[in-house]
């Protein structure tokens, strides 16, 4: 059994008499310690995928496993939990708190976490080690982001649930998050998701699902992952 | 602006309804608060101007010196701005029924439709002298009631002479504007108040002027008379007044001096007369005394003379009765003769009465024996008469010519067969006289002659008829025609003959006649032959033979069958025996017969004997009548003799008796005479000792009055000269009369508008208090309202300006927003402001003050001016918002705004304060200081809801402490009793007594008190009233009061230092411990007194010193006595003891605490009214205030929220992140109010506290507590309605982009 199982899950939502399909039938699979990377256009539905599988939103139907729980039979409670201890979240738009500072935002998430990492380490790995005193509104966006991301992996989540982690930034910021997040993965063995609609990224991941409509249209194991050094977009 | 802005105005309003609730909502309890309480003002103000305009309340009131009449009146009636001006008359007086002695002003009523008219609230108009209308008052202070009497003095006990009656009847009671206080102003008796007053008919009252002139305005009613406008225009009328005064004033008083002068000429006319009439008198006198000895002297004469008469009038009367007696004696000698002599003769008279008596009787029986006789005779000759009689019956000729022929009958005949026998012979007799007609008086002889003829001729003529001849005849005849005349047949002439003496009444005329005749002839023949054959016949025949021959006929023939029954009858009859036949009958007719004569002889015999007996005494027959007469006569004059004597006796005793009885009264008369006689020789003995009497009198007057005279004389010039002198004075008087002054005076010094006047500004100063405060919470809640809009809105405005919408266009979406909803609640506000606290506020001074019922006029000018404020300052707040975005180009706007960067909070400075502190208490700090205009606004809301809570609790507390304070911990006893000034300490001692033996009775203390008026020294302002209580002893109080400060309850004690006052007193005279103030000893003399002490008391002004104080005050002891009584703790209440106290004469009055608790208990009632409004104003502000928070906070930390969501935060543990921000500001907020409360409570409690009561003031723990409670409940309750936004808050939210 793979680490995570998404077995025909379809998300229907209800709008007036319509009903939007937003997944139908859906159905791919991770393993721990891999970078997947879910790529598609707006619309096609990732986002979808990204708020069941991080315990935000629930299926319609169909099952989803994560380390062996079934996500999709969980109640509001066991969600809240699951949130709590076994996704760390990265935000496009960072979604730090803004009237606590770099390293508070990081404490903010370890003060309810069972196992969690030291928060001025963390902000250290992500290189944030001086500014970790640092209102967020006294941060770049990059660096806004790291301390998303540290605020994630302190935590010490099983999955790291990235939305877009490079949308708000430029290129060369947006280059540097994806290499902390690559480099978490592979030295901290961390499954990391990632929601893109930048195809020119997937290279990265060791696993690329690409959706499109609300279906999978290709889920493949990438070989050879690169280095996102070496990826150009 | 244009339609599509508009519409997305309204699309906006309609998806922040809630935003546009709060500013609506805490604009209208803003307003409302301000046009409420404020506008009470107003309403306060309106409604008593309305009720003064209403009963045309007097605008000026003029006094006088000299009071005035009609032309003063008429004078300020010609005034051009006076509509009406009116004299009317008053008199102060001390009203008493049953316990209450009341300063009462009694009014004179205003005519109908006048000036000061007022409401009759009960009852009926006055309708004599000693009828009155009362003051209606107030539930504390009510004036007399309704058919109470009301006795009416003046204070010193006198009555008061300004009015006819000494007692009123209350027919009814009033309200009016000329008294709203239930403390009115000062009487004209020595300072007083004025408690309670009356109306009574004009004509009621003595005085011939008036006492005050009431003028109303021409044009004042149009003002409020509590406002600057009217008091200009009345105090130009009042100065227009005051220049007539200059010239009216003195008119009276110069018509008083006219009066006076004339009067003074009359005074001098009087004394000329009075010297006149003194001469006059004194020579009256002189010669009233002359005629007076010359009476004395007449009148000694005069008694003189009687004496002598009366002497000789004592002898005669003597002579004259000694005469009487002995004619007296004669007359009684007299009598005695008289009477002896009667009784002789009486015992004489009855001895000859008993033999007259017994002669009487024996002639009685000689009348009756021959009464006897007289009747024996007559029986015997009407026995004989009937003998007589029945002789004659039988011998009557018929009966015996019957008899006779019955003795010649057969006797064994039957009575039967003699009838018949008789018919027969009736029947030949009456044939015979028929036949015979002319025989009437044929006798027997004759008869028995013819009876021969007839027998010889019919014997001849039958055979004549029987002859062949006439039976040839007879033949013939009857061939020929029956009617042919005889005359013409032949040989008829003989038989003719024949048949006519056979046929007398037969005509015979023809030959039918004839043969008729004949054959009837035949026939008889016949008949006569047959007859003749018969026994009956011969029978007859041989009667009539012998008959007696010279008998007539008729005698002989008709026999009288009917006779012969009679006679049978009779017989029978008498004989007894039936008479069957011829016999009998004959033999009874000889037996009675017999008897009869037999029965006749011995009747003439046995009369016979009686005619001889007769004759033997010498009557005779004939004569026994006479004789039985004689007798009678005889014995009448016997008993005439009798009787006569008999009448002489009793007449003899009659006038035996009359002449005792005379002489009886002869004696008594005589007796009665004298009696009179000397009866009036004693009356004329006392008459002349009378007259001497009054003679020694009138000399002893005379002597008096010649003393008098002397007096008189004196006395009289005296006067003369008295009068004189005060003539000479009221001249000097007159000519130095003081010239008249007039007093006017406006409303404002008019007590009861002028003090309403000061409590409708206290309210207006309370009602200052609300509307800056709320102007204030209201645009704040504003400000955070519409900045939160405008930056939720900052896309849409770029777009906007972007589109080329000018920045005005822009700005007023968000004016017209904040506007529309300012201004809606600015009505809903107005609305329900001017209906919930006036009437409330109104309510409850209506509990100090009379008033009439609330006149709801919108306070248009507060509206106004609240609503232009509050417009004003949220369109400011607005303004203020939008400028920032509006400067901003619409690029910049369509880029989202600059996130507000996090900054650390001044207390994280203090390291290990901050470090120990969690993250969302971190969160929290910073929040709450991160937005400041959240913080002042959440505090400012929050510490005014606990603020009002904490007054409105307060109020109640104030209210609670003084009536349980003053009752229950200062106020030791029940009630007092005053005593009567002659109360003798015995009398006292014995009451006291008899008071602490009863069950309901604890303690009594013996005290002095009195009431008296005190100020400060230099006496500025009104005096206040002050019950003064004495104590013999200063630990004496400990039974009546506990003394002690309001601050720390420190024990006061009482010494003979210094005067011990309660705190209101002081504090309205502003003096403290160790100063000195005037205040009226008993008698009403001021004497500055020491202050020793200030002592907590909330009602009335009170001091209270030691018997020794006041007397080193005064240098005398008190007298005013009264009894403090506190009664047992088991007793419900003391209903009985108050009744028994009044029946004390010793008790002059009673006055106990437990009514007046019960009135301020419903006091305290309708304060708690004051109180929920409050409580729910607060609730109001504080739901506004928290949820506009609330929801602003969480709506501008939406993103914030999901995020936590997301990173796995518990439902409670981000509802604890956010609203723990809140809570901390709610409790800030409510312990910040309860300062503020506690002011606000002091600053309204100073306002509305009444000049002798002291509310209590401290608000209580409990108060603040249960404030601050209450207030942060609302927090949590409100925190609670969020919940639910909270919870629908999605995680998705995270992920959008930033706005």
């Amino acid at each position: 059994m793979s680490y995570i199982e998404f077995r025909n899950v379809t998300k229907t939502y209800h709008q007036g008499e319509v009903d939007i399909h937003a997944l139908s039938d859906i159905s791919f699979e991770a393993e721990k310690g891999e970078i997947v990377i879910i790529a598609g256009a707006s619309g096609a539905g990732k986002s979808t995928v990204l708020n069941i599988l991080g315990g935000m939103d629930t299926c319609t139907s169909g099952t989803i496993t994560v380390d062996g729980e079934r996500v999709d039979q969980m109640d509001e409670r066991t969600l809240t939990d699951y949130r709590r201890f076994d996704i760390g979240f990265v935000f496009q738009f960072y979604n730090l708190v803004q009237n606590l500072t770099a390293l508070e935002n990081v404490e903010l998430a370890v003060e309810i976490c069972k196992d969690p990492l030291d928060p001025a380490e963390t902000m250290e790995r992500v290189g944030l080690g001086e500014r970790m005193h640092n209102f967020p509104s006294q941060l770049s966006g990059g660096e806004q982001q790291r301390v998303a991301i540290a605020r994630a992996l302190a935590k010490n989540p099983k999955l790291l649930l990235c939305d877009e982690p490079t949308g708000a930034l430029d290129y060369v910021t947006g280059k540097q998050i994806l290499k902390l997040l690559q480099e978490t993965s592979r030295t901290h063995g961390m499954t990391v998701v990632i929601i893109t609609h930048n195809l020119a990224i997937t290279p990265m991941g060791d696993r690329i699902i690409r959706i499109k409509s609300g279906r999978v249209i290709e889920n493949r194991i990438n070989p050879e992952p690169q280095n996102i050094d070496t990826i150009e977009w | 602006m244009n339609r599509t802005l508009i519409k997305s105005l309204i699309r906006l309003i309609r998806t922040s309804l809630s935003r546009f609730l709060a500013v609506f909502a805490i604009v209208t309890i803003g307003v409302a608060f301000f046009t409420g309480v404020a506008g009470t003002a107003d309403i306060m103000s309106v409604s008593v101007d309305r009720y003064s305009d209403e009963t045309n309340l007097k605008d000026i009131t003029v006094y006088s010196n000299y009071g005035f009449d009609d032309d003063d009146v008429k004078a300020v009636e010609d005034i051009e701005e006076v509509k009406k001006a009116q004299g009317a008359k008053f008199t102060d007086v001390i009203g008493i029924h049953e316990n209450d002695s009341w300063v009462t002003r009694i009014h004179s009523l205003p005519e109908e439709d006048s000036i000061n008219n007022f409401v009759l609230v009960s009852g009926r108009y006055p309708e004599n002298e000693h009828e009155a209308l009362a003051e209606n008052g107030s539930e504390l202070e009510p004036g007399f009631t309704l058919g109470e009497r009301i006795d009416v003095i003046l204070p010193d006990g006198s009555k008061n002479e300004d009015i006819v009656s000494d007692y009123f009847i209350i027919t009814g009671t009033v309200d009016t504007p000329l008294y709203l206080n239930e403390i009115k102003e000062n009487s004209t008796l020595s300072n007083q108040y004025i408690r309670t007053y009356l109306y009574v008919n004009e004509d009621v009252f003595t005085t011939d002027y008036y006492t005050e002139l009431n003028v109303l305005s021409k044009n004042g009613k149009p003002y409020n008379s509590f406002t600057k406008p009217y008091e200009t225009y009345s105090k130009e009328l009042k100065e227009t007044i005051k220049t007539l005064a200059l010239t009216q004033a003195d008119a009276r008083r110069n018509k008083i001096r006219d009066d006076a002068l004339a009067e003074y000429e009359k005074g001098i006319q009087e004394y000329r007369d009075g010297e006149e009439e003194y001469r006059n008198g004194i020579r009256e006198a002189e010669e009233e005394i002359a005629d007076g000895e010359k009476q004395i002297s007449d009148g000694e004469a005069e008694i003189a003379e009687g004496a002598k008469q009366l002497e000789e009038a004592e002898n005669e009367l003597n002579r004259q009765v000694a005469d009487a007696q002995k004619q007296l004696a004669d007359a009684a000698s007299l009598l005695a003769d008289n009477s002896r002599t009667l009784a002789q003769k009486k015992a004489e008279f009855e001895a000859q009465k008993k033999d007259l008596l017994k002669t009487v009787s024996d002639l009685q029986n000689a009348i009756s024996q021959l009464k006897e006789a007289k009747d024996g005779l007559r029986q015997i000759d009407e026995g004989l008469v009937q003998i007589d009689e029945g002789l004659s019956e039988l011998n009557d000729p018929k009966t015996a010519l019957l008899i006779d022929l019955l003795r010649q009958a057969d006797p064994e005949m039957t009575l039967d067969d003699l009838k018949q026998l008789a018919g027969s012979l009736n029947d030949l007799a009456s044939e015979i006289r028929e036949r015979f007609p002319e025989t009437e008086e044929i006798t027997a002889e004759q008869i028995n002659d013819l009876i021969h003829e007839l027998e010889s001729q019919f014997d001849t003529d039958s055979a004549l008829l029987n002859s062949e001849e006439t039976v040839l005849l007879i033949e013939s005849l009857s061939q020929l025609d029956p009617d042919t005349p005889l005359s013409e047949a032949e040989g008829t002439q003989e038989l003719t003959a024949l048949l006519t003496k056979w046929n007398p009444l037969q005509s015979f005329e023809t030959v039918s006649d004839l043969l008729t005749a004949y054959e009837n002839t035949q026939s008889l023949f016949d008949r006569l032959n047959d007859l003749k054959q018969t026994d009956a016949y011969v029978r007859v025949r041989e009667i009539i033979d012998s008959l007696d021959p010279a008998k007539p006929i008729t005698e002989i023939f008709s026999f009288d069958i009917e006779g012969m029954d009679e006679t049978v009858r009779k017989l029978e009859e008498n004989t007894g025996t039936k008479i069957n036949t011829v016999g009998d009958l004959l033999n009874s007719y000889d037996e009675l017969k017999e008897t009869l004569e037999k029965t006749k002889k011995e009747l003439l015999d046995t009369r016979k004997s009686i005619t001889d007996d007769l004759n033997e005494q010498g009557v005779r027959e004939d004569g026994i009548d006479a004789k039985i007469k004689e007798l009678e006569d005889l014995i009448r004059t016997i008993q005439n003799g009798l009787a006569e004597g008999e009448k002489a006796l009793t007449d003899g005793e009659a006038q035996l008796n009359d002449g005792w009885a005379q002489l009886a009264k002869g004696q008594r008369d005589l007796d009665i005479l004298s009696a009179d006689g000397r009866a009036q020789i004693a009356e004329g003995q006392r008459k002349l000792i009378d007259s001497q009497n009054q003679i020694n009198d009138a000399i002893k007057k005379l002597e008096e009055g010649r003393k008098e005279l002397a007096d008189a004389r004196k006395e009289g010039a005296d006067k003369l000269a008295d009068a004189k002198a005060k003539l000479d004075e009221a001249k000097e008087q007159i000519d130095s009369l003081e010239h008249g002054t007039w007093t006017v005076l406006d409303r404002a010094s008019h007590y009861a508008s002028a003090t309403y006047h000061q409590t409708v500004d206290q309210m207006r100063a309370i009602g200052n208090v609300f509307p800056l405060f709320f102007i204030l919470v209201a645009a704040l809640v504003c400000l955070t309202t519409m900045t939160r809009m405008v930056s939720e809105q900052r896309g849409e405005t770029g777009v906007l300006r972007a589109l080329g919408y000018s920045k005005l266009q822009c700005a007023s979406k968000y004016l017209i927003y904040a506007l529309s909803a300012t201004l809606l609640g600015c009505i809903a506000g107005s609305v329900i402001g001017m209906h919930t606290f006036p009437p409330i506020i109104y309510h409850v001074w209506r509990m100090m003050y009379i008033l009439p019922d609330i006149v709801l006029t919108p306070p248009w000018k507060l509206i106004i001016i609240a609503t232009l404020s509050f417009m004003a300052a949220m369109g400011a707040v607005t303004w203020t918002v939008l400028r920032s975005d509006m400067q901003e180009v619409p690029a910049q706007l369509l880029r989202p705004k600059a996130a507000k960067s996090g900054r650390s909070a001044l207390i994280e400075r203090i390291g290990f304060v901050w470090k120990k502190l969690s993250f969302t208490w971190k969160v929290t700090m910073r929040n709450i200081f991160r937005y400041r205009r959240r913080f002042i606004m959440t505090i400012l809301g929050v510490a005014g809801c606990g603020a009002l809570m904490v007054t409105g609790f307060g109020i109640r507390d104030s209210i609670n402490d003084m009536v349980d304070l003053q009752f229950f911990d200062i106020l030791r006893f029940d009630g007092s009793a005053s005593l009567n000034d002659e109360a003798s300490e015995e009398e006292i001692a014995s009451l006291r007594t008899k008071l602490l033996k009863r069950d309901d009775v604890s303690s009594v203390t013996d005290v002095y008190a009195y009431s008296a008026l005190a100020s400060d020294n230099e006496q500025s302002g009104l005096d206040e009233t002050v019950s003064v209580q004495i104590f013999n002893e200063p630990e004496e109080i400990e039974k009546a009061y506990d003394l002690r400060t309001r601050t720390g309850h420190e024990k006061i004690a009482l010494n003979d230092d210094g005067i011990v006052i309660s705190e209101k007193l002081a504090e309205n005279l502003s003096l403290k411990k160790g100063d000195t103030f005037l205040m009226e000893d008993e008698k009403g003399s001021r004497k500055s007194v020491k202050i020793a002490d200030i002592c907590e008391m909330y009602i009335q002004h009170q001091a209270f010193m030691t018997k020794a104080y006041y007397e080193s005050l005064t240098g005398e002891s008190p007298s005013k006595r009264a009894l403090f009584i506190t009664g047992s703790e088991e007793y419900e209440d003391l209903k009985d003891l108050q009744a028994d106290l009044m029946e004390e004469e010793l008790v002059s009055g009673i006055s106990f605490y437990d009514e007046t608790l019960n009135n301020f208990s419903t006091m305290v009632k309708s304060l708690d009214l004051i109180v929920w409004t409050l409580i729910i104003s607060s609730m109001a502000l504080a739901f506004v205030v928290l949820g506009n928070l609330i929801h602003i906070n969480v709506a501008e930390r939406q993103r914030e929220i999901a995020t936590l969501k997301v990173l796995g935060f518990r439902r409670k543990e981000v509802q604890s992140y956010i609203f723990k921000e809140n809570n901390i500001l709610t409790i800030l907020g409510s312990l910040a109010g309860l300062p503020l409360g506690n002011l606000l409570h002091h600053y309204i409690m100073g306002c509305i506290e009444m000049d002798y009561v002291m509310f209590g003031r401290n608000v209580s723990l409990m108060s603040f507590v249960i404030s601050a409670a209450l207030t942060i409940g609302f927090g949590m309750l409100v925190n609670l309605a969020m919940v639910r936004t909270l919870d629908s808050i999605k995680m998705v939210e995270s992920l959008k982009s930033v706005e």
